[in-house]
């Protein structure tokens, strides 16, 4: 009995590492360049560039928001818990902003290293990749979440 | 010439009138067809550079129509009296619509050209009634999200509809509300096409609304040739608020000399509203718009619109009011309520089908007449 004891414990405890392993693996964060001074986003100002509404940072320099290919995890769960759509929604609704010359979708790598790579070297550039992936060649940016 | 060479010669000239006749009935089919088999995993053309952007989009549509007896105006050549007659029903296919859309970005400036036909091909006409022409292209700076200049020639912001009245594969029914009406279906003039070849334009954004603002002027009305009809040009604006997500509110206005003669200004003003709820699966639609003309009479029009997404059907019902003070058919004004919906087949074709009623209660209009039917529906291939 006291053996069980022992061993829910360390169940308990792996269960819990796994868990939060897999949170902190999921999490995504959006990344700027490091020049940019911007201390933080609201998830409307998020889904106001990514819906190409928003074109300029508050400094005046020109947003270049970045994104996943439509079947890439980190754009799914970028996608459905800010945008609250799902990827190949938001590809129509960017063909649907294309046909009326309201603006091309945003830049699309292939994984979150170009992805970074490019925010590095892009003044104005926004992008998410995994947290796990994030380096000191970027600068993270907090999400403030709305109501 | 020989038995033989009689033979052949007479086969071969009614041969080629009915080949004629029968490939442009069913070529028209097997255009569609192709369209189904071929493209249906298509994507718009997107090509990157390190700090440009181009983009190739496109669609093509395609229509069948039922038009039952309809009113429609006739002037006598001798006395040059108009009357109200009616016009036998009938049915045509018709390519509407085939269009290439080049957008480029390239820092604050962007550009953007939108090429094609309208009414290509139509097996009531049997041949080719339009060529490739440049509806819109413009270029525009972006000097903040408050402020946007641009130039060109473009379909201005007024109401809900003026600026996408080409694009079909963005709204619901295959025929615009009559406000809109592209051409003359209803020989009644539309009261909107306006397009305009300066605007500027921006967002204010708010904690919790959005206003949007454009001001746009442009040569107005033009003869066939392309020669201004008037000096002062057309001056107009929009302004649409944003209050939540899902929730606009919009106020248009436009005015143009149409007649230098006269002196006399169009003036075309209306109000609108757009909202969805349930997630977006249900949207109204409404608007209003009147156009003062003194010399004319004024045009008054206003249209409410239900749809409802329920997976790949948007069925929708709308209610239409047209009434032109200036026309013999309209001066009484005429009703329209259209049941319809469209099906989304693949992510890059959508198939519409929708029926009208009508009614003309103008006393000249005759019985058979008085409440004709029409029938439509069409494919949209776009990418």
């Amino acid at each position: 009995m006291r053996h069980w004891k022992k061993n829910i414990g360390v169940i308990i405890f792996l269960g819990a590492l796994a868990f939060a392993q897999c949170c902190f693996a999921e999490q995504v964060v959006f990344i700027v360049n490091l020049s940019n001074k911007i201390s933080s986003l609201t998830t409307k100002e998020i889904i106001n560039i990514y819906t190409l509404r928003i074109k300029t940072w508050p400094s005046g320099i020109l947003v270049e928001a970045v994104s996943l290919p439509v079947d890439n995890s980190v754009r799914m769960i970028f996608s459905k818990s800010v945008l609250c759509r799902d990827p190949a929604t938001m590809e129509q609704f960017y063909l649907r902003k294309a046909l009326t010359g309201k603006g091309q979708p945003p830049r699309t790598f292939k994984t979150t290293e170009d992805v970074k790579s490019f925010v590095a070297r892009t003044k104005g550039a926004i992008g998410y990749i995994l947290a796990t992936e994030v380096d000191d060649s970027v600068k993270v940016v907090p999400v403030i979440r709305e109501q | 010439m020989t038995y033989a060479e009689q033979f052949f010669m007479k086969v071969s000239t009614s041969g080629i009138k009915k080949a004629a006749s029968i490939m442009a009935r069913f070529g028209f089919l097997a255009c569609a067809a192709s369209v189904f088999f071929i493209v249906p995993s298509a994507n718009a053309v997107v090509l990157e550079a390190q700090d440009m952007k181009f983009g190739i989009n496109g669609y093509l549509d395609m229509e069948y129509t039922y038009l039952g007896k309809m009113p429609m105006v006739m002037t006598d050549e001798m006395s040059q009296m108009q009357m109200i007659m009616t016009k036998n029903d009938e049915s045509y296919f018709e390519q509407r619509h085939m269009n290439l859309i080049f957008g480029a970005e390239k820092d604050r400036f962007r550009a953007h050209v939108n090429l094609g036909t309208l009414h290509a091909f139509s097996t009531q006409s049997e041949g080719v009634r339009d060529f490739f022409s440049i509806h819109e292209a413009y270029g525009e700076y972006l000097v903040s999200d408050q402020l946007k200049v641009r130039a060109g020639q473009f379909l201005c912001p007024f109401g809900l509809l003026n600026e996408i009245r080409y694009i079909t594969p963005l709204f619901e029914p295959v025929v615009l509300p009559s406000i809109y009406l592209p051409d003359s279906m209803y020989t009644g003039d539309p009261i909107i096409n306006a397009e305009a070849n300066l605007m500027v334009s921006g967002v204010l954004q708010g904690n919790n609304s959005d206003l949007f603002y454009a001001v746009h002027v442009g040569n107005g009305n033009r003869e066939d040739d392309g020669a201004a009809q008037n000096k002062n040009k057309q001056i107009g604006g929009r302004l649409r608020l944003t209050l939540a997500e899902s929730f606009n509110v919009g106020a248009s206005i436009l005015t143009v000399e149409n007649d230098t003669s006269t002196a006399d200004r169009k003036l075309t003003y209306g109000g609108d509203i757009d909202f969805s709820f349930f997630n977006d699966d249900l949207n109204l639609q409404a608007e209003y718009v009147k156009s003062d003309f003194k010399t004319r009479g004024d045009k008054m029009s206003y249209y409410v619109k239900l749809t409802y997404n329920v997976g790949n059907f948007s069925p929708f019902i709308v209610y239409d009011y047209f009434r032109d003070s200036g026309d013999i058919l309209y001066e009484s004004g005429a009703k329209r309520i259209g049941v319809g919906s469209g099906y989304k087949v693949s992510d890059n074709i959508v198939v519409k089908g929708e029926v009208h009623f009508h009614e003309y209660p103008n006393a000249a209009v005759s019985d058979e007449a008085k409440h004709p039917i029409m029938l439509k529906t069409s494919m949209i291939f776009f990418f």
